[in-house]
Formats: structure tokens, sequence, C-alpha cells
């Protein structure tokens, strides 16, 4: 059980674009977000004699998950306030309504982490729900009502519509 | 189609994150295979000594041996015997030294007895 070279780079190459989107909602900072997603994987790299290829995507999210945590919480400790990216964002990239994802980015602030996080993996990863759940380490059945209630929240934060 | 697609749009990473990664893991089997090499004079040196120790070592212990019983024989050959020295079938004549702490004795043993006639 030893994890190849080749298996890590398409796994790089598979999650690269929705860790990149998930982790962006939680760090709101591009440089912060390539860096981490480089440091889960060169992790896995380091534990690759313990890594089972089939479990690699789901090892890749609980990793650059908690990874993300630890920075929101070193940045909480010291209390540091990364740049804020939203008027750099490129219009193509959903920067061009600045007070739209400022909006967002504060909606997704109020959300209870654990369900951003399920509201992010949901949206992004491409992982069903049994997925989520083993990678957030939660039941099953809590991650669609965890989903819902985020949604819910968030839409109505934004004022979108909210189904009934 | 996402749920939340108007809300959460889909964003590019940034390019280059998959060549940073190779580059980086590039960096890391160097730099074990440097620490590996580091360690082959220091291992080589311990190999060598031992191998050193081991052929000097038997030899060593023999020649002390060899030393050991040739100090026991000539402290035994040096140790007069109890009784003091006595001629047995001949005959002790003390010649002059000129040293002190130096006796010279000839000593002549008796001829055989004569047989037959």
């Amino acid at each position: 059980m030893t994890l190849r070279e080749d298996a890590l780079q398409a796994s790089y190459r598979r999650l690269e674009r929705p860790l990149y989107n998930v982790l962006y909602r939680q760090l709101w900072q591009a440089q912060d977000c390539q860096d981490l997603i480089h440091d889960t994987f060169m992790r896995v790299w380091e534990r690759r004699s313990k890594v089972d290829e089939a479990t690699l995507d789901a090892l890749v999210w609980t990793t650059a998950l908690n990874l993300a945590r630890n920075r929101l919480r070193w940045r909480k400790l010291w209390r540091h306030v990364p740049l804020d990216e939203a008027e750099a964002m490129p219009h193509d990239a959903g920067g061009g309504d600045f007070l739209a994802t400022r909006r967002l980015r504060q909606a997704l602030r109020e959300l209870p982490p654990a369900s951003r996080d399920v509201l992010l993996l949901a949206e992004f990863s491409g992982l069903r729900g049994a997925e989520i759940a083993t990678v957030l380490g939660i039941p099953a059945g809590t991650v669609a009502s965890r989903k819902h209630h985020a949604m819910e929240r968030l839409k109505a934060l934004l004022g979108e519509p909210v189904d009934a | 189609m996402r749920e939340l697609e108007h809300l959460l749009p889909d964003l590019a990473p940034p390019p280059g994150g998959l060549a940073r990664l190779q580059r980086s893991m590039h960096l890391q089997r160097e730099s074990a295979r440097r620490h590996a090499w580091r360690w082959l004079p220091a291992t080589a040196g311990a190999c060598a000594l031992l191998l050193l120790t081991l052929a000097w070592l038997p030899g060593f212990v023999q020649r002390q041996q060899r030393t050991a019983a040739l100090t026991r024989a000539l402290r035994a050959a040096m140790t007069p015997p109890s009784g003091g020295i006595r001629v047995v079938d001949g005959a002790a004549l003390a010649l002059p030294s000129g040293q002190a702490n130096v006796r010279i004795y000839l000593v002549q043993t008796s001829p055989p007895p004569a047989t037959g006639h």
C-alpha cells in the first residue's frame, strides 16, 4: 500500500479546481488557497507509504479542510487580516460585483463552520452524501440536513427566495 | 448544474499549481537522496574500522596468549628449586666470575658405569 507519484498527480489534476473553489470561500485569498492545496498534497506525499490510493481523494479533502481550519484559527489568533481580494478578482471569475461578493462572503461567514463545509463540499467537490460524511467524519444522515439548513440560511442572508 | 451556481460561481485556480507540486516532490526526492549519501562516508568508515578490528583481534589475542605462556615458562625456569641446586651423577666446580652477584660453575657429569668386562 504505497501511493504512486502519478496517482498523486492525477488526483491533483482532478481535485485542484474543486479544492480551490471550496477553500477560496473559506480563506478568500488566492495565494493562500494555492499554498494550502500545495501543502495538502505534499503532506499526503510525505505519508505515501500509509496511503491507500482507493481513498486518496477523501484523504486529500480531509487534509485540506483541516489545514484550512488551522489557517483560519491562526489568523484569528494573530488577528491577521488578509488582503481583501474582492476588488482584484477578475470579472469573469465572479468578482465584478464587488458588493455582491462582499455580501456573499459575509453570509458564508455567518454560517456555522460545519454547515458551511457541507454546503461547499456538496456544491464543488462532486462527492456524494456518504463520501462527504466520511470526509467530515459525521453521520451520513446529517449531511443532507446540514446542507439544506445551510442553503436556506444562505439564501435568507442574501435575500434570495427561500424554498417552502 | 449546481444549485447555487448563481451565488457561488466556479473559479479557476491560478496556473502553475501542478508544476509547483512536481518541483517540490523532485526537491524532496533530491534532498532525501543527498541525506542518504551524506551518511555514506561515515558508514563506510565504520565498516572499514570494524573489518580491521576483526582482522587484527585474533592475532592480538594469540600474541597475548603466547606472551603469557612465555612469561610463565621463564618465571618457572628462573625460580630455583626449593631444596637448592644439587648435582646428581656429576661434580660442580666453582669458577671465578669477577662479579659478586654472578656465580659460574663448571658442571661435569659422571661417565656412565662401564658394562661388560
